[in-house]
């Protein structure tokens, strides 16, 4: 399997996983676009063009799983920070239960 | 520091402003609110960058290229507010905004509009009878089968009469009401080269 195979595998499930890895940091706390980038670097490296991620909290605020707030700072004006609903946690739950089972399954497999 | 007027080195200033003119001309669709919004949004995120970074080119490189994400942001902003609004100049804005948007955006805009143009057809069909063309219509025609016609007739027996006005009327609000709702939620995938830019580090 070449170097190229295995980018383009890890790119795939990298791509796969960031909504839901969204909505994990997200359910961890306000947070604002640069937090969230930087959250999921940890995870991600430096896979992610930060500004993609707009149009996703875009899509959870749209589908009524996150709010925006605008959060005082201690210098400058507000920022807009991002907020689970209820929705949103029900949801978040519900993923993380479910990635619990598949990457169970997942491991399985695994030689 | 949250703004570009915050940054002190001029040449870092200069290299984030010509970004940012690029992003206000992508953001120019949106009403005036919403676009300042993103573009605060995405000022802070960039200067934020900028501090961590050390350099404008490495901030902006981590933040990507507005035109890979911000027309879908943009046309799906358009289409939610349609969707709200229900005004026909807010669904076309949309239209217009999310065809710019890739094939995906392209074909679902094409889709909607030949909708929308049917909805504005029976909206015609049933005006053209409310004010007096008798040759709109549903009719039977002798050997059984219908015939809806508009402006001109295969003869038969006209079976709705004014009825038709009314029926008409409630097709083109229902289609266009269910279109816009529908419009409103659709959400467009990119294509992956724009998710995922490379591997990490």
């Amino acid at each position: 399997m070449t170097d190229d195979t295995l980018t383009d595998i890890e790119k795939r499930w990298r791509k796969g996983v960031l909504p839901f890895a969204v909505l994990a940091v997200l359910g961890q706390g306000p947070v604002h676009g640069y937090g969230l980038a930087l959250a999921l670097r940890d995870v991600l490296g430096a896979a992610i063009p930060e500004g993609t991620l707009y149009p996703l909290l875009n899509g959870l605020e749209r589908d009524g799983l996150a709010v925006a707030e605008w959060a005082i700072q201690e210098s400058g004006p507000a920022r807009k920070t991002y907020v689970l609903t209820d929705k949103g946690r029900e949801v978040l739950a519900e993923a993380v239960s479910r990635w619990a089972g598949f990457s169970r399954k997942l491991g399985k497999l695994m030689p | 520091m949250t703004r570009l007027t915050d940054i002190a080195d001029a040449g870092a200033r200069a290299e984030l402003a010509a970004y940012f003119a690029k992003v206000d001309r992508l953001l120019a669709p949106l009403p005036e609110e919403t676009a300042a919004e993103t573009r605060g949004e995405l000022e802070a995120h960039a200067v934020d960058l900028f501090t961590e970074e050390g350099s404008a080119a490495a901030a902006l490189a981590r933040l990507g290229d507005p035109v890979d994400f911000l027309p879908d942001l943009v046309a799906e902003k358009l289409r939610s507010r349609a969707a709200r609004s229900f005004s026909p100049v807010h669904v076309l804005a949309a239209l217009a905004t999310s065809a710019r948007v890739g094939i995906s955006g392209l074909v679902l805009s094409t889709l909607a509009g030949a909708g929308y143009a049917l909805a504005a057809l029976a909206l015609l069909m049933g005006t053209a009878r409310f004010l007096g063309q008798k040759s709109t219509g549903v009719f039977r025609l002798e050997d059984g089968r219908y015939f809806v016609g508009f402006g001109e007739t295969l003869g038969g027996t006209d079976v709705l009469g004014l009825w038709f006005v009314l029926l008409a009327y409630a097709a083109a609000a229902a289609l266009y009401l269910i279109l816009t709702l529908a419009f409103g939620r659709v959400r467009l995938r990119k294509p992956s080269r724009q998710d995922i830019r490379s591997m990490p580090g």
